[in-house]
C-alpha cells in the first residue's frame, strides 16, 4: 500500500465525519439489549405462571398407585380374603426388541421358568405383549436391570393384586375368587366387587422429553384408598366343620356331592354354607367349574320327605288335621287317579296318628291328610315359602328351583308334592323354609353379609334381618316343631339325637330324576334339623347326592347333622346358639392361677368339675382351660404347678399345640399317638381335642391353622 | 516490527475469555443428559486453536488484508459454488465440506470475508452517494454470495450478509434518506404480512415522507411504486418459500399455535428462561435442560440454558460481558484513523451486535428461528474460529492505530 493513499485516507478520517454513525450503532446495541431485558422481564416475571404451567404439564407424569382390595371377614373377623402386597406383570413391545431369544433367556434366569415359553410368547406377536405375571418386587427390579436401554423404553410393568385366601378351601365357594387384575369372578368377590375395589391413588413424577425416563423424586402424591371390607355372617369354624363333615360323608358313602347349610333361624343369617367337592380360591384354575360352584344354591334336588314338615304346617294352619287324628296307612298304598302311592318301607302298624305319620315319614298318611286341602291353597303356601323363587341371596348362579304352575297341575301333583316329589328346590330354599318353622312363622331373607366397613373399620353399610312375610302362626310352628321332635325321638332319625340338646328334624329320601325318570338306584338323602326343637337357635340342612349302598336320609344325612352340631357344641361353645337351659350341665371354670392347691381343690370339688393335678408344689401355675370358659362334666381340667411345656408327657395327654407351626404341631400330636387332620395353613389357632387327659382316647384331632400375619387390630366394637 | 504486547486491549480479551467460560458451563450442562460431556473438550480445542489464530494475526500486517480481500472474496465465491457439488448434507442443507476431522462451513468464514470485501470497496477513494453505481456495485458484491448461501439453503446467513452490507454502507456514510428507501421495501413486506390496514397506512406515510424530502418527484414516485409492488409481490414470494422456512416465519408470528414444529423450540426455550427466575435453578439442575425438553441447548439455545440454570443474575452477567465486549470494539472503531480498518471494525462490531441480539431474541421469542449461534458461547468449530479471527483483527487494529 503506497503512502499517498494512506495520507488521503487520513485526510478524510472517518473519525470526525462518521462519529455520529458509530454512536447510532451503539444506540442500536443499547436498544436491542433494552428490548431483550423487557422481554426477559415479561417472560420471567409477568408471564412466569403461564410458562410454569406449561412446564408442569409437559414434565410431569401421572402414575397410578394401586389400591388394594378390601378384605373379606367372617363374623368373628377372621380373614377369608386379603391382599398381601402386590405382584407385577411385565410386558414389552416386541417391535423394539432386537434379540428375542436373548431376552427370553435373561428373563428366565430371573423367574426360573423355561426360557422357551418366553421366547414363544415374545415371538407370538409384533407389538405390545404381556410376557410374564406374578412377579414380586425383587424380580421386577432385577428385570429392570437386565433390560438394555432400548428394551427398557419399550417395557412396561403393571401392578396386580396378590389376593390371598388364608383359609384355603374353607368358605371358598362363598368367598369366590378374582382374576389376575383383582376383578371378582365369583362369590362375594364378584357380588361385592364395587365395595371391595379400592380407589387407586396417583403420583406425579418427572418425565423427560422422550416420555420414558423419569426421575424418582415424587412431586405430588395422592395415596390410594383401600377398598372396603365385607363382613360375612359365616362363622369360619362352623364352615370348617361343615366342609370337613361333608367331605367325610361323600367319601364314606361314595356319594356324588353333598351340600350343607347352617342358619340362625332368628335372623336368617347363614353361619355356614358349603358343598363338596369344594375348591381353593388361591388356585382357582386347578379346579373344575363343578368344584368351584356353590352347589347349595346352584343345584336343585327333590326335597322328599323333608317337605312333609311344611305340609303338616299347612294342615295345622288351616285346622284340617290334628296331631292325634288317625290315618290308615295301608301297606297297599293309596290310589290317586291311575297311580298308587306307597310308603317306602313296610309299616308294622298301619293305623297311625298324624304325629306318627310324620315321625315315620309315611307317604300314604301324608297324602290322605293333604287330600283335605285345596290345590290352590296348597300351591299358595308353597309359593309363600318362596319355592320357585330365588332367595335373592345375591350370589352368582342361584337358581329358582322348580315349582309347576297351578294350571299345569294334574290330579297327582298335590299328593306327590306333599311328600316332596315333583317339586325341586335348592338346599338354601329348604333351609330357609325350616327357619320359618323354627322362628315362629316368619320367612326371613337368607343373609350372607352382615355389613361393610371401610379401611378405618367404620361401618358404612349394615344389613339387617329382613322378614319377607309371615307364613305360619306362632302356634302352628310350635305344633310342627313338636312333630319334628317326634321324628328324632321315636321316628326315622334316631341317629340325629344328641343327648341334652333336644334335636328336632325331618329326614328326606328322594329318588333322583335321571333322564326324566325316577331312578331306582340314585337317591338324595337329606336331613334338616334344629336345636333345641322348642326354641331353635340353629337350623342345619344336609343333602347328600347318591350315597351308596344306603340311601336313607336317616342313615346317611342324620349322622352328619349330629356330628356337625356336636362338634360345634364341643369345640366352640359359640354364643350363637347357647340355650341357657341346656347349659346346666356345663360348669364355669374359675381363675385358678397362683392359687393354693388346697383352695383350688375345694373350689373345683364344690363346682363338681373333674380335675387332675400334675405336680408337687402347692401353687397352681397352669390350667388347661381358660378362666370363665365352660367345661363339660365329661371333661377333665388339668392343673399343674408347671407351664404346659414342662408337664409330664408320660400321662395319656393330648398335647397343647396352640400357636405352633403346622409341622411342629403334627409331630407333637403323632408323638402322643394322635392322628391329625389339618385345616388351613400356617400356625395352629384351634385344636379339636383340647389339651388334657385323653379320656375318650380319641385318635383324631383336627388342627385349625391360619397364616401368621399380623392381624388387623379390629376393635371389638365395630358395631356389627 | 512493532512490539507484540503493545496496546493490547485486555478488557476485550478478558470479556472473550469470560464469555467462553460461561459457554463451557452451558455446553457441559446441556450435553450431559445425552451423555456427550466430551463436547467441552472439543470446544476447548477450538478455543485454543482460536487463540493461536489471534496471536498469528498479530504477526500479519493488516495492510495485506486490504490487498488480499478481493482475492479471498473470489475464493469464497468459488467455495460456495463448489459446495453444491462436494458439500455434505446435514439436516436437509448443503453447507459443509467434510474435511474428515471437522466439518468446514465456508459461509461462516464468509461473514468476515464479506466485511473485508465491502470495506475494501467502500474505502477505495471518495464515494459519491448520488452516483447509484456505488450502491449497486456494493449490493452486487453482497448478493452474489448471499444468493449462493440462500440456495444451500441457509436463510439466516444470507440475511447476515445483507445486514453486513447495510452496516458497512451506513458506516461509510450513506445518506439516511437512501437507507430509509432501502428499508422501506422490507417494512412494506412486513406490513403486508401483518395486515392490509398496516400496509395502506405505511404507504400513505411513506408517500408523505417522499413528498417532503425528495427533490425528484418522478424518482420518488418510482420508489413508491416499487415499494407498493414489492409489498404485493411478497405474497407471491411467500408461496415460493420452503415449508420449513414458512414454518419458521409462522412460528415466529404465533409460536404457541405452531408448537411441536418450529415453535416447539421457542416455547421450550421460553419455558426454560422463565424457569430461571432470579437466581436460576442451579448448575446442572435446570429442569428443562436436564429433562431434555430444550433442544439444541449446547448450540443455538445456550442462552436459555444459562438463563434457566443461573437465572436473571446469570443473564445480567452475560449481557454485561457482551456490553463490555461491544463497548471495547466500538471504542476501537471510533479511534481508528484508517478508513478501511474503520469499516472492517464497524462491520465486525455490527456483526457481533447482530448475532448476539438475534440469538438472544430467538431464545426469548422476539425473533424468528434462523439457526444463529451465540458468539463465544455456542458449541461449534467454524463459528468459534471465525469469531476469534475477527477478535484477532480488532486487537490488531487497536495495536496499529497509534503507529499510523
Amino acid at each position: 500500500m503506497n503512502s499517498s493513499r494512506r495520507i488521503k485516507n487520513l485526510n478524510e478520517s472517518p473519525q470526525r465525519k462518521h462519529k455520529s454513525r458509530v454512536v447510532l450503532i451503539n444506540l442500536f446495541f443499547v436498544l436491542s439489549f433494552f428490548v431483550i431485558i423487557i422481554k426477559l422481564y415479561s417472560i420471567q416475571i409477568i408471564k412466569h405462571d403461564i410458562y410454569a404451567k406449561r412446564y408442569k404439564e409437559q414434565s410431569r407424569k401421572k402414575i397410578n398407585i394401586f389400591a388394594p382390595k378390601g378384605n373379606i371377614y367372617d363374623r368373628n373377623y377372621n380373614k377369608l380374603a386379603e391382599n398381601i402386597g402386590v405382584n407385577y406383570a411385565f410386558g414389552i413391545n416386541t417391535k423394539r426388541v432386537s434379540n428375542c431369544k436373548d431376552l427370553a433367556k435373561r428373563i428366565a434366569t430371573i423367574t426360573g421358568e423355561d426360557h422357551r415359553s418366553y421366547y414363544k410368547t415374545l415371538k407370538s406377536k409384533k407389538g405390545f405383549i404381556w410376557v410374564t405375571r406374578k412377579l414380586n418386587e425383587k424380580q421386577r427390579e432385577k428385570i429392570l436391570d437386565i433390560l438394555n436401554e432400548e428394551e427398557s423404553s419399550a417395557a412396561s410393568f403393571k401392578v396386580t393384586a396378590n389376593r390371598v385366601y388364608p383359609q384355603g378351601k374353607v368358605g371358598g365357594q362363598i368367598v369366590g375368587y378374582t382374576d389376575i387384575d383383582g376383578k371378582g369372578m365369583s362369590g362375594i368377590e364378584k357380588e361385592f366387587d364395587e365395595y371391595l375395589t379400592g380407589q387407586d391413588g396417583w403420583e406425579y413424577i418427572y418425565k423427560d422429553a422422550r416420555q420414558n425416563k423419569s426421575f424418582s423424586s415424587t412431586i405430588q402424591k395422592k395415596l390410594p384408598g383401600a377398598g372396603n371390607s365385607v363382613i360375612l355372617t359365616i362363622d369360619n369354624h362352623y364352615q370348617a366343620i361343615v366342609e370337613e363333615e361333608l367331605e367325610n360323608v361323600v367319601k364314606k358313602w361314595k356319594a356324588n356331592k353333598a351340600a350343607g347349610i347352617i342358619m340362625d333361624p332368628q335372623t336368617g343369617e347363614i353361619l355356614a354354607m358349603s358343598s363338596y367337592p369344594n375348591f381353593d380360591p388361591n388356585n382357582p384354575g386347578e379346579y373344575t367349574a363343578f368344584e368351584r360352584k356353590n352347589k347349595a344354591i346352584t343345584d336343585i334336588y327333590e326335597p322328599g320327605s323333608t317337605l312333609k314338615g311344611i305340609t303338616a304346617g299347612m294342615l295345622f294352619e288351616e285346622n284340617l288335621v290334628d296331631e292325634e287324628e288317625m290315618f290308615f296307612c295301608s301297606n297297599e298304598g293309596v290310589k290317586i287317579g291311575n297311580r298308587t302311592i306307597k310308603d317306602s318301607h313296610k309299616n308294622e302298624e298301619e293305623n297311625m296318628s298324624f304325629r306318627e305319620v310324620i315321625a315315620h315319614s309315611s307317604n300314604v298318611g301324608t297324602v290322605k291328610a293333604v287330600l283335605k286341602m285345596d290345590d290352590s291353597k296348597f300351591y299358595e303356601y308353597l309359593r309363600s315359602f318362596g319355592f320357585g323363587d330365588k332367595t335373592d341371596i345375591k350370589l352368582t348362579g342361584e337358581v329358582k328351583g322348580m315349582l309347576l304352575k297351578l294350571r299345569n297341575w294334574s290330579k297327582t301333583s298335590k299328593p306327590t308334592m306333599s311328600f316332596g316329589q315333583g317339586i325341586s328346590v335348592t338346599p338354601l330354599q329348604l333351609a330357609s323354609s325350616y327357619c320359618a318353622i323354627a322362628n315362629g312363622g316368619k320367612l326371613l331373607k337368607p343373609m350372607l353379609v352382615k355389613g361393610i366397613i371401610d379401611k378405618n373399620n367404620k361401618v358404612i353399610k349394615k344389613y339387617d334381618p329382613q322378614v319377607i312375610r309371615k307364613v305360619f302362626s306362632e302356634k302352628t310352628t310350635a305344633r310342627v316343631r313338636n312333630l319334628l321332635r317326634g321324628v328324632v325321638e321315636f321316628g326315622s332319625a334316631p341317629l340325629a339325637e344328641i343327648p341334652g340338646l333336644r334335636v328336632g328334624g325331618k329326614t328326606g329320601t328322594s329318588q333322583k330324576v335321571v333322564n326324566g325318570k325316577y331312578s331306582k338306584k340314585d337317591y338324595d338323602a337329606s336331613f334338616v334339623g334344629m336345636i333345641p326343637y322348642d326354641n331353635p337357635r340353629l337350623v342345619c340342612l344336609i343333602v347328600v347326592d347318591s350315597p351308596k349302598p344306603y340311601h336313607w336320609g336317616g342313615t346317611v344325612a342324620a349322622p352328619v347333622f349330629k356330628n356337625i352340631v356336636e362338634r360345634i357344641y364341643n369345640e366352640h361353645k359359640s354364643k350363637v346358639f347357647i340355650d341357657e337351659k341346656n347349659y346346666v350341665r356345663y360348669k364355669d371354670i374359675p381363675d385358678l392361677l397362683n392359687k393354693d392347691i388346697e383352695e383350688v381343690s375345694e373350689l373345683l370339688n364344690n363346682k363338681g368339675i373333674n380335675y387332675k393335678y400334675l405336680g408337687k408344689n402347692s401353687k397352681v401355675l397352669y390350667q388347661s382351660k381358660k378362666p370363665y370358659s365352660l367345661i363339660s362334666p365329661m371333661d377333665t381340667l388339668i392343673i399343674s404347678d408347671r407351664l404346659p411345656e414342662y408337664v409330664d408327657e408320660s400321662v395319656n395327654l393330648v398335647p397343647s399345640v396352640l400357636n405352633l407351626s403346622l409341622r411342629e404341631a403334627v409331630n407333637k400330636m403323632h408323638k402322643a399317638g394322635i392322628e391329625t387332620r389339618v385345616f388351613g395353613s400356617g400356625n395352629v389357632f384351634e385344636q379339636s381335642l383340647h389339651y388334657g387327659i385323653n379320656e375318650n382316647t380319641a385318635k383324631i384331632c383336627s388342627l385349625y391353622c391360619k397364616p401368621l400375619i399380623p392381624q388387623d387390630k379390629l376393635t371389638a366394637k365395630i358395631g356389627l | 516490527m512493532k512490539k507484540l504486547t503493545r496496546n493490547i486491549d485486555y478488557f476485550l480479551i478478558l470479556s472473550v475469555i469470560m464469555l467462553f467460560s460461561m459457554g463451557l458451563l452451558g455446553i457441559y450442562s446441556a450435553s450431559r443428559p445425552t451423555g456427550e460431556e466430551g463436547l467441552i473438550f472439543k470446544q476447548l480445542v477450538w478455543f485454543a486453536t482460536g487463540i493461536g489464530l489471534v496471536i498469528l494475526i498479530q504477526f500479519i500486517s493488516l495492510r495485506y488484508l486490504e490487498v488480499m480481500s478481493n482475492v479471498i472474496y473470489g475464493f469464497l465465491v468459488l467455495l460456495l459454488i463448489l459446495i453444491f457439488f462436494f458439500g455434505s448434507v446435514k439436516m436437509g442443507a448443503k453447507r459443509w465440506f467434510n474435511l474428515g476431522i471437522f466439518q468446514f462451513q465456508p459461509s461462516e468464514i464468509g461473514k468476515f470475508i464479506m466485511i473485508c470485501a465491502l470495506a475494501s470497496y467502500y474505502s477505495n477513494g471518495k464515494i459519491f452517494w448520488n452516483d447509484k453505481r456505488y450502491l449497486i456495485t456494493g449490493l452486487a458484491i453482497t448478493l452474489l454470495p448471499a444468493i449462493l448461501v440462500f440456495k444451500q439453503p441457509d436463510l439466516g446467513t444470507s440475511l447476515v450478509y445483507i445486514f453486513l452490507f447495510v452496516s458497512i454502507i451506513f458506516a461509510a456514510g450513506v445518506p439516511y434518506y437512501y437507507l430509509l428507501n432501502m428499508f422501506a421495501i422490507l417494512l412494506f413486506v412486513i406490513a403486508k404480512g401483518v395486515g392490509i390496514q398496516f400496509f395502506v397506512t405505511s404507504l400513505i406515510i411513506y408517500a408523505l415522507i417522499l413528498y417532503k424530502f425528495s427533490k425528484n418527484y418522478i424518482k420518488a414516485a418510482i420508489i413508491w411504486f416499487v415499494c407498493f409492488f414489492t409489498g404485493i409481490g411478497s405474497s407471491l414470494i411467500w408461496s415460493r418459500l420452503k415449508p420449513y422456512q414458512k414454518m419458521r416465519l409462522l412460528t415466529f408470528l404465533d409460536p404457541e399455535k405452531f408448537s411441536r414444529e418450529g415453535g416447539w423450540q421457542v416455547v421450550q426455550s421460553k419455558v426454560a428462561v422463565s424457569n430461571g427466575n432470579l437466581t436460576g435453578e442451579g448448575f446442572l439442575n435446570g429442569s428443562q435442560v436436564q429433562l431434555r425438553f430444550l433442544p439444541e441447548g449446547h448450540t443455538d439455545f445456550i442462552f436459555s440454558v444459562i438463563s434457566e440454570e443461573f437465572g436473571l443474575i446469570g443473564i445480567i452477567i452475560l449481557l454485561g460481558l457482551f456490553s463490555l465486549f461491544i463497548y471495547r470494539m466500538i471504542k476501537i472503531t471510533i479511534e481508528t484513523h484508517n478508513k478501511f480498518l474503520y469499516l472492517v471494525s464497524s462491520g465486525i462490531t455490527a456483526l457481533f451486535i447482530f448475532q448476539i441480539s438475534l440469538n438472544i431474541g430467538i431464545a426469548i421469542g422476539i425473533m424468528p428461528v434462523t439457526g444463529l449461534t451465540l458468539p463465544f458461547l455456542s458449541y461449534g468449530g467454524s463459528a468459534m474460529l471465525v469469531n476469534m479471527i475477527m477478535v484477532g483483527v480488532i486487537i490488531s487494529i487497536n495495536r496499529e492505530k497509534k503507529v499510523i
